[in-house]
């Protein structure tokens, strides 16, 4: 994966907003979900600026941030550069604090925005998957009810909807798909409340890539809404719990 | 008609034809390496620097390189030697092998390895989202590197959707009728028309038939189908 096209989903489109610690919360987020490996080389300061409409100043201070949170390392020299160093498991505390300064209405809209993509992409997908996407469809299906790590878990969980888009043979809804689930999936996986019900989610995506198989873009597009609709009812309920009196 | 798509068929081929004789000049290099076996990385260093020169010599190549079956380089259960050129630079791509990590990039299981190690001389897989690897849409060809007989890995080229459909759409412009290019997948790889679009998938390979007056093969060895539509 080359550092800019992974990056470039995530580029926030108001580049007013593009303040350090945004830069920092996109790029952590692309690290924790695994849409930046282990070891990988960033885009260079003048590169990352450009990519994300700040200043170059501004991307030294995100890229100080991400050292002092060890998740990118800086190597002089020749080959040097920044790396990507990435935790076991995402920080949840800076997930749970956005997700309590969100309201319920933005949680909607996100939802929103989500249903058309994921719901597309998964209706194309069902008249265009190829061989090799159905495979690893169902491989992360698996992965996803077999992952014995929080972070396996969501990086199994992004990859798979990733995956859908990919087999949608559409680079820009990949692209949205990548950029939603940076945004959504780290807040879905919070252990806050009652427990995510692995095995319904795996069914789910069990499901959704059946119907991919079986050339059903219609059913392939009411379950990828639906499991929208799920995860819209699970990201409310956390957020009301964070936000409610004596929240855990 | 069945001289014109012939000679249309064999006008998409030479589109191709510079790839895929960069792909055996590629593979030649591999396999002009020392006798012994397995390679250390170093015994590979004539590769690199074939790849470096031929990657650069087409704007369509966006990724050059050779991917060795297991066992080949010594230590290395997959080894991958690759060049990504992006905007007039070099890199060499590196890709997660950890089989443990859910982003692991197991080529061992995508199309255009399996095709060429399976026996088929040239593969041209896609167009497709190349997610894990260079990010773009493009098509995959491959052609497999033997020693003596032996499969030792494949000489890969990604070539750039783009440009690849701008040089191919320009043939079939020239059919003067509906034109259709199929891959193996029965994916649509180009067509002059918007009867067919391309990344979709056919019901059924084109035959002659109600919608396609004339059907011929492409002679560049990939599968390819060129159809022309009643």
């Amino acid at each position: 994966m080359t550092p800019v096209s992974s990056l470039s989903p995530l580029t926030p489109s108001v580049t007013s907003s593009g303040r350090a610690d945004e830069v920092v919360q996109r790029i952590s987020e692309a690290i924790n979900l695994g849409l930046l490996d282990d070891g990988e080389r960033l885009p260079a300061e003048p590169e990352l600026a450009a990519q994300f409409g700040v200043a170059p100043m501004t991307v030294r201070d995100a890229l100080a941030s991400l050292r002092d949170l060890g998740l990118v390392e800086t190597r002089r020299g020749r080959s040097g550069g920044s790396f990507v160093r990435r935790p076991p498991a995402p920080e949840q505390e800076p997930l749970r604090q956005r997700l309590a300064a969100m309201t319920v209405s933005e949680l909607r809209d996100v939802a929103d925005e989500h249903r058309a993509i994921a719901g597309e992409a998964a209706r194309l997908a069902a008249e265009r998957a190829g061989a090799v996407n159905v495979r690893r469809l169902f491989g992360l299906t698996e992965q996803l009810g077999t992952a014995s790590t929080l972070g396996d878990r969501i990086r199994a969980d992004c990859r798979f909807h990733i995956e859908i888009a990919v087999a949608s043979q559409s680079s820009r809804l990949t692209r949205r798909e990548v950029s939603l689930q940076a945004e959504v999936s780290g807040l879905l996986w919070l252990p806050v409340g009652p427990d995510l019900d692995v095995a319904a989610h795996v069914a789910e995506h069990h499901g959704i890539a059946a119907a991919v198989v079986a050339e059903n873009p219609d059913e392939a597009r009411r379950l990828a809404v639906e499991h929208v609709d799920h995860a819209l009812h699970r990201l409310t309920s956390l957020h009301l719990l964070l936000t409610s009196e004596g929240a855990p | 008609m069945s001289v014109e798509i012939e000679e249309l068929a064999g006008a998409v081929a030479e589109v191709v034809e510079p790839a895929f004789a960069r792909l055996a000049d590629v593979a030649g290099t591999v396999a002009a390496g020392p006798a012994r076996r397995p390679w250390a990385e170093a015994d590979l260093a004539p590769v690199r620097e074939r790849l470096v020169a031929l990657v650069a010599e087409d704007a369509m190549l966006v990724g050059l390189g050779f991917v060795a079956a297991p066992g080949i380089v010594e230590d290395r259960e997959r080894y991958l030697l690759w060049w990504e050129r992006k905007d007039d630079r070099l890199s060499r791509l590196r890709l997660n092998f950890d089989p443990s990590s859910i982003d692991v990039y197991d080529y061992l299981q995508m199309e255009w390895y399996q095709e060429a190690r399976g026996g088929r001389d040239r593969v041209a897989f896609g167009p497709y989202v190349d997610y894990s690897g260079s990010g773009l849409y493009i098509v995959t060809a491959t052609v497999p590197v033997r020693v003596d007989g032996e499969f030792v890995g494949v000489a890969g080229a990604d070539l750039v959707a783009s440009e690849l459909e701008r040089r191919l759409v320009t043939v079939l412009q020239r059919a003067g009728r509906d034109a259709v290019l199929v891959g193996p997948e029965r994916r649509v790889v180009a067509a002059n028309t918007p009867r067919w679009v391309v990344g979709t998938r056919l019901p059924s390979m084109p035959v002659p038939g109600d919608e396609f007056a004339a059907v011929a093969e492409v002679p560049s060895g990939t599968g390819w189908i060129l159809a022309i539509g009643s």
